[in-house]
């Protein structure tokens, strides 16, 4: 309707123009010949729902490649789509099998790719398909019927005679002068059919087909694929894959109920073989067990305390809190943390619970900026090690510092500080409860 | 232009869309997201989720229009390995329209694989097991192919669990969605 309603006006105004002008409006004239010897609105359609399919989704790729190939076929069929769209003006001898393929690719958008760019891909991408199935090219004249059925004499496309065979052919040819007959009922039953059937199978198609595509290159392995996926929807009605389910054979990551990869921390209880531990009490005098702190549980561990295995990041994290409550709280020493900038001096301790509350996090991203969260509570139970290069507060107003060359004296089980600032802080904890988590970056 | 041409493939077509939609409403079929550069909020009411990372990211947008920034945004990648979400509202606005997507409510929550949203606001009620806070970006290896950048800061847990979830996301991925009573609507957003 669209198309017929363009074809219309659009020369009819361009000839008028020209007319009033005196001279013919050439490139008009060409522009015009050359949209009506291809499926041009249909094609154009196809282009715009593909386009609104990838604007759709535009995720930073290699994230999408990570993820694996259910991602990666939420691009290709976009893709594809476009293709299909392109080789619909550009090579439109193949309409029908290019027009098929686009309807079959703006359904299979549904599952890949945002709900078909949030349904309105899907619909351009289905009316333009249609619109460039239904396109025939103009007869031998060369005279175009932009709103008037096919002429009796005019030669059928190849394409729908394939579908239909020569019976319904001849019954399409002859009904037409009264509109719609009920030949037609054949082929377009016969399509729904085959199309209902195809559709479901189409995205399990390609995802077969790209499955069984090494993990090359993340720029080279998309294509092969997708051009093999020309003939797919005829193989997809073949194969008697349930249409329920997960549509697509992905590696599922292996499931890890409750447990951890990781041990429980990094500071297990039991002896932890850590290649980076100091094995020299570093600085001696300070760090062996002061008198004070010997009726504490864990005071007669060595002061050279097990390093997390894992790196920590660089200087600039920093945690606050506005009120610190240690319970069970013990000195476990100095351990030597790698991080990018080198290996880092830092003092462990170790808790049963932790309660933070009025906590601001402040954590670099890696690459400059940072991000906050404000006004956490944290509620940390369990086995807790904490790790930090350097810890401050005040304990009954008195203002404390404890770093790995200057461990603090007042190590008490049961500890409150408020004003807490931990730089570098590593924990690992059994579980952990943040209420009011407020996350935005800066 | 043959209209009758245009009808055989278009009526089966529309069909076979209402049977996409309907399967996804219920949760036979799953489908993908992959969403950037418009923001959009994400709401549920409960999301459980298993393997979690959390890190912060830089996004250099591409559309250019973020407002108050060049066009770079800090933003906090949240990952889940697979994740469960009762009451999920999604709603992008798009030159003036807001498309509204909910999903989970009542018996079946809606559930996703390999869930990354990055944020740029988000709050909500967390708990988490076996948690590492302060662990390099690039070491956490709970979501696998999921890593931060090298000397940034990171968190990882077992398990995560976030009551009253509300993010303002600009980049979403996952890799399975399953969208039990799924609803797409125009109104008002999450």
């Amino acid at each position: 309707m669209t198309a017929a309603s363009g074809s219309r006006s659009g020369p009819g105004r361009a000839e008028r123009r020209a007319a009033a002008r005196g001279q013919p409006a050439a490139w008009r004239l060409a522009f015009r010949d050359w949209r009506h010897s291809r499926p041009f609105l249909g094609g154009l359609l196809v282009i715009l729902g593909g386009v609104e399919i990838l604007l759709s989704e535009e995720a930073p790729l290699p994230l999408v490649i990570h993820i694996g190939l259910q991602g990666l076929a939420g691009y290709l069929v976009p893709l594809v789509m476009v293709l299909c769209g392109v080789l619909l003006l550009f090579h439109p001898v193949q309409q029908t099998f290019y027009s098929i393929l686009a309807v079959l690719l703006a359904l299979g958008s549904w599952v890949t790719s945002n709900l078909g760019g949030f349904l309105a891909g899907m619909l351009l991408g289905l009316a333009g398909g249609a619109l460039a199935f239904a396109w025939q090219p103009p007869g031998p004249d060369g005279q175009r019927r932009p709103h008037r059925r096919r002429a009796p004499d005019e030669p059928s496309s190849a394409g729908l005679d394939l579908v239909r065979g020569p019976r319904s052919g001849d019954a399409g040819r002859g009904g037409q002068a009264g509109g719609a007959g009920p030949g037609p009922g054949h082929p377009a039953r016969a399509l729904g059919v085959s199309a209902v059937l195809a559709v479901p199978l189409a995205p399990l198609a390609a995802s077969v087909l790209l499955a069984h595509v090494p993990r090359g290159p993340a720029g080279t392995a998309p294509w092969p694929p997708a051009a093999s996926q020309g003939p797919s929807p005829a193989a997809a009605g073949q194969t008697p894959a349930p249409a329920t389910g997960s549509p697509v054979p992905y590696p599922t990551a292996p499931g890890s109920p409750g447990g951890s990869p990781w041990p429980t921390g990094p500071a297990g209880r039991g002896p932890v073989p850590s290649p980076t531990a100091d094995p020299t009490p570093s600085p001696p005098g300070t760090a062996r067990p002061s008198p004070a702190r010997r009726q504490h549980r864990h005071h007669r561990r060595r002061a050279a305390a097990a390093a997390p295995r894992v790196p920590v990041p660089g200087a600039r994290t920093r945690l606050s809190a506005g009120l610190a409550m240690f319970t069970g709280l013990s000195y476990d020493g100095v351990a030597r943390v790698r991080t990018p900038a080198g290996v880092v001096l830092m003092v462990k301790l170790r808790m049963t619970s932790l309660t933070l509350s009025r906590v601001r996090l402040l954590a670099p991203t890696g690459d400059g900026g940072s991000a906050v969260s404000r006004d956490v509570s944290f509620g940390l139970t369990g086995d807790i090690v904490l790790y930090a290069a350097r810890i401050s507060g005040r304990a009954h107003g008195v203002r404390v510092t404890f770093t790995p060359r200057q461990p603090w004296q007042g190590v008490r089980p049961d500890l409150v500080l408020t004003d807490l600032v931990a730089e570098q802080p590593f924990a690992t904890a059994d579980s952990l409860q943040a209420s009011g988590l407020r996350i935005a970056g800066r | 232009m043959n209209w009758r041409r245009f009808a055989a493939i278009i009526v089966p077509a529309l069909a076979a869309a209402a049977v996409l939609v309907l399967l996804t409403a219920k949760s036979i079929l799953a489908v993908s997201f992959s969403i950037s550069g418009t923001p959009f909020t994400i709401t549920a009411t409960q999301l459980k989720g298993r393997g979690f990372e959390q890190f912060g990211v830089v996004d250099t947008s591409v559309l250019k229009v973020l407002p108050g920034h060049t066009n770079q945004i800090v933003l906090t990648a949240n990952a889940i390995r697979s994740a469960t979400i009762r009451d999920l509202c999604q709603s992008v606005t798009l030159g003036g329209l807001t498309l509204r997507i909910t999903a989970g409510h009542g018996g079946t929550p809606a559930s996703a694989t390999d869930l990354v949203v990055d944020a740029d606001r988000l709050s909500g009620n967390a708990s988490f097991t076996h948690i590492h806070i302060g662990q390099d970006a690039s070491t956490l290896n709970q979501v696998p192919g999921v890593k931060g950048p090298a000397g940034g800061f990171g968190q990882q847990a077992t398990t995560v669990t976030i009551d009253n979830l509300r993010q303002h996301a600009y980049a979403t991925t996952a890799g399975v969605f399953k969208l039990p009573g799924f609803g797409l609507s125009f109104g008002r957003p999450c």
